[in-house]
């Protein structure tokens, strides 16, 4: 399996026992709804539907625990607050760390990819 | 109270594929414990004539659809249905509003998804004398 640099399966394997066939259909359901969920959000934010971008951030910052990265959890967990606030004001905070998620998050999917294609 | 080596039935109520998945894969070492899954809260609550010994019910369910029943609504109707059935609430809400309400709404047992999720399900089950 390649050597992760921003994402730490270890949490994962040890819930599945290092059972590789289960650790890749996880991996390929983190992958798919991960991918739908941040186009949702970001359909929701520019469409300034706030509370159901909140309900989707909150289901991104569940998934990502199990993918260890603490970065993208913190910037998960604010921006599901802000989005929950749902004040104007903070819109542009909303959408510029919404961008950089979605760079964080794009990387982590490549990275993930890899270690499927791996398991294969 | 369970007896060790009987049989179970657990609901999974969990709109999160990939989490379903966690739970899936925790239950399916555990051999006297049969799982269902439901992705919905109305999908478990038209199934509770199966009469399910547990029930491991998200709080917010269907992301898509605000309209759906939440866990707090699901746990009451649940309750209302099949009064002995056991229900723990699995849910990443940090809100103290929240869980202040499913407390009082009756809930007992509430787990935070984290990375101590599945040992403090492990202590459960025990408690329960499932496993």
């Amino acid at each position: 399996m390649p050597t992760s640099t921003i994402i730490n399966l270890e949490p994962l394997k040890k819930l599945l026992r290092d059972n590789k066939s289960a650790i890749k259909k996880a991996l390929e359901l983190f992958l798919e709804t991960t991918t739908e969920d941040m186009f949702e959000l970001g359909k929701y934010i520019d469409s300034k539907k706030m509370l159901e971008a909140a309900r989707i951030a909150h289901a991104l910052k569940t998934r990502f625990v199990y993918l260890g990265n603490d970065e993208a959890i913190l910037k998960i967990k604010r921006l599901e607050t802000l989005l929950k606030d749902g004040r104007e004001s903070t819109f542009l905070e909303i959408k510029n760390l919404f961008d950089d998620l979605n760079l964080m998050i794009s990387n982590c999917l490549l990275e993930l990819n890899e270690e499927i294609n791996a398991l294969a | 109270m369970g007896v060790k080596n009987e049989s179970y039935l657990v609901f999974l109520v969990e709109d999160d594929k990939f989490y379903l998945e966690l739970l899936e894969s925790y239950f399916s070492v555990k051999k006297n414990i049969k799982t269902v899954r439901f992705l919905t809260g109305e999908d478990c609550l038209n199934n509770l004539h199966l009469n399910p010994d547990l029930v491991l019910l998200d709080y917010m369910l269907d992301k898509h659809n605000p309209e759906a029943l939440d866990g707090k609504l699901v746990y009451k109707k649940i309750k209302e249905i099949t009064p002995d059935t056991r229900i723990i609430v699995v849910s990443a809400q940090q809100s103290a509003d929240v869980v202040f309400n499913l407390v009082k709404e009756g809930v007992r047992n509430y787990i935070m998804k984290d990375s101590e999720t599945f040992d403090q399900l492990d202590q459960l089950l025990e408690d329960y004398n499932f496993i």
